[in-house]
């Protein structure tokens, strides 16, 4: 059944080449339940967990190694992580699910944790953050834990993100490494994140912050047990998120970043290409010097004379969405912002909850026009509702092939916050409906 | 007039979007010319339940729910006392336990709450999903709401506050869920409930707002709900 799946999974791979591969995927899975355990890897494995940010950071850390002239294999380039996943390994296995690779970079959380173990244990594997209550549960602390425990062998090397006190003590027995970011190097309030990160990991007493960096959390410290920020090996500075640079361990990197949320997945990704390669930070710049940005993340585009923004936003994970709404809102100029936002998968199909967690009223007074689509777009309308902003300036579109006509209407710069399957969607419905 | 909202241990509770339950009462006070004011209490601080009009507690994972009980369970004849007062508590997730009985841990360790409900917990394997359900003889309105619990409840000598339509009750095939006392209104869904329940919000402003109360018309909320019933109908056939 393996060979039967690879073949009739690279013909829809081929069929299908200009979408984004899922379809393939789903075959596989369907055909081959047990694919990823049938599969052979030659190759050594990275791996990047964490609530928020782990496409990104290996997305980075994927073209440092191709720049490397190693020859990589990844599931951070397809869409969908469960099938996604599928779709990457397909297209490179052979007729009875072999495959090499030097490295085998792989983005993962609970929802495939079986999957990507079933391949081998990582050399390196990176956490990003792990939040306790936001998100999907495969995205949240216990189910990450869970994954990390499990994946790591005795002579895997943790990466992790140093401002998250979450992090305090994983897998203490392994070494450990660290990136993070200067206290200076962006202050913000983050007032509800860091509301339900407040208690000590060690003792459960009060801990202080003295500065936050956008949403990744930042310098903490507890002063009954004295657990506080632990230093970073690889140090983000200069990040004025003004300019197209910053430093790690004081050497310059160009950057397009756009916004302030995606400055600390470089020095992750930075960690783990100069951890794996065994390379120096100047190196590590030199490799990263013409990365551009995925435009699942940020795309910048103007639609007859129109400037559109969209940016990558995950239903049901209230970190990723108040990242795109705290750039939105910092944006001085008129904008109309359309939310479109999906509903959560079986059993919690009816459950709204992260949209309560998620810091909507940074748009009250700061968005002219709010439009909702998608699936979860009155639950979406209900919570804008809450925010203060008035009805009339919150529109709900019931069929997204109305978009065009109802954003034709509407004024300023359109941003478009939603996850990266809805945003292609989207963008082709703008362009074929004109302007919107 | 004003309206006073007790807002217990915001920093170990209400980390499910609960936070849309108080915003909500805010709001739909607000539309009545009611002002709501919103204390917050933690543990150790002093909590005069019977200076309050509604006191709110919001959804915990055992590490968060564990120190609360153990702050609540001294504070019983306090609670009692607003309980018999009239005073209405809105329990949403694992909240309930504050006010109920014992809960025991699978490590065989014992948490004691209030005692005010006669119930009693335990600590299950975790269980999510839906529920679609009815308030016990007060007509046929559905509610709708989700769970991810850990816990499983006896309270069968207590008036249920909801009857199941779809979805777990109290524990594994019992079709009750909840306790509707006095005015305790103690639930295992979590999150938003007031907002994906917009008939339960009016019950509770209706009781805080007395005279002054207004029925309100329709918003997004009641169309989500309906929309939301509407795709369940559907889906049942």
């Amino acid at each position: 059944m393996l060979r039967l799946a690879l073949l009739l999974g690279k013909l829809v791979r081929f069929l299908r080449r200009r979408h984004s591969g899922r379809s393939a995927g789903a075959l596989v899975l369907a055909l081959c339940p047990d694919f990823y355990s049938r599969l052979s890897v030659e190759g050594k494995i990275l791996m990047v967990t964490g609530s928020v940010g782990k496409s990104s950071v290996a997305a980075a850390a994927v073209h440092m190694l191709r720049a490397a002239g190693l020859r990589v294999v990844s599931n951070c380039e397809s869409r969908g992580l469960r099938t996604g996943t599928a779709a990457a390994l397909v297209s490179v296995a052979d007729c009875k699910g072999r495959f090499s690779c030097d490295w085998l970079v792989l983005e993962a959380d609970g929802r495939i944790s079986d999957a990507v173990l079933s391949l081998g244990k990582p050399e390196i594997l990176l956490v990003t953050d792990l939040f306790p209550h936001h998100g999907p549960a495969s995205c949240r602390s216990s189910a990450l834990k869970s994954l990390i425990e499990r994946a790591a062998g005795p002579d895997t090397r943790l990466i992790l993100n140093a401002l998250d006190p979450g992090m305090t003590d994983i897998q203490p027995a392994l070494r450990h490494i660290r990136y993070g970011a200067a206290p200076k190097a962006g202050v913000h309030s983050a007032i509800n994140l860091v509301g339900t990160r407040s208690l000590c990991p060690r003792c459960g007493e009060k801990l202080f912050y003295s500065s936050v960096f956008h949403h990744h959390l930042g310098q903490y410290r507890c002063d009954v047990c004295g657990t506080q920020t632990p230093p970073a090996d690889y140090l983000l500075t200069d990040a004025d998120m003004t300019s197209p640079a910053f430093a790690v361990n004081g050497v310059s990197f160009r950057t397009d970043l756009a916004a302030p949320h995606h400055y600390l997945n470089r020095p992750a990704a930075t960690a783990l290409v100069c951890e794996a390669l065994n390379l120096p930070v100047e190196k590590a710049a030199e490799l990263c010097a013409d990365y551009h940005l995925d435009p699942a993340f940020y795309c910048e585009t103007q639609l007859d004379g129109r400037r559109i923004v969209s940016l990558l936003c995950r239903s049901g994970n209230p970190i990723s969405f108040d990242r795109g709404l705290e750039y939105v809102a910092a944006r001085p100029e008129t904008k109309t912002v359309l939310l479109y936002t999906e509903a959560a998968p079986p059993p919690m199909s009816a459950d709204i909850s992260w949209l309560y967690d998620t810091t909507f009223e940074l748009l009250f007074k700061t968005a002219e026009t709010v439009v909702c689509a998608g699936d979860g777009r009155l639950d979406t309308a209900a919570r804008l509702h809450y925010t203060g902003i008035k009805r009339e300036n919150i529109l709900v579109c019931h069929d997204d092939s109305q978009l065009p006509a109802m954003l034709g209407a509407t004024r300023g710069t359109l941003y478009i916050l939603t996850g990266p399957i809805a945003a292609e969607r989207i963008r082709r419905l703008l362009q074929k409906g004109g302007r919107p | 007039m004003s309206v006073r909202i007790l807002l217990l241990y915001p920093e170990h509770m209400g980390l499910s979007g609960d936070k849309g339950n108080i915003l909500a009462l805010r709001h739909r006070l607000h539309t009545l010319g009611i002002r709501c004011e919103v204390t917050a209490a933690g543990i150790g601080d002093a909590m005069p339940f019977s200076e309050f009009d509604l006191i709110y507690a919001g959804n915990a994972p055992l590490s968060g729910l564990l120190p609360a009980m153990a702050d609540m369970a001294p504070r019983a004849a306090a609670l009692r006392e607003a309980m018999d007062a009239g005073r209405i508590f809105l329990l949403t997730g694992s909240a309930r336990c504050l006010l109920g009985g014992d809960l025991t841990l699978r490590d065989g360790t014992v948490a004691h709450g209030a005692r005010l409900l006669a119930e009693s917990h335990r600590e299950v394997n975790r269980f999510t999903g839906e529920i679609l359900a009815t308030r016990p003889g007060l007509g046929r309105t559905l509610y709708l709401g989700c769970y991810d619990r850990v816990l499983e409840t006896d309270a069968a000598s207590e008036r249920p506050l909801f009857q199941t339509v779809r979805g777990m009750g109290d524990k594994a095939a019992a079709i009750y869920e909840g306790v509707f006392k006095n005015n305790i209104y103690a639930t295992y869904m979590l999150g938003p409930l007031l907002v994906r329940n917009p008939e339960l919000l009016e019950e509770l402003v209706e009781k805080l707002a007395g005279a002054q109360y207004r029925p309100r018309s329709e918003g997004f909320d009641t169309e989500a709900k309906a929309a939301r019933l509407s795709l369940l109908e559907k889906k049942k056939r």
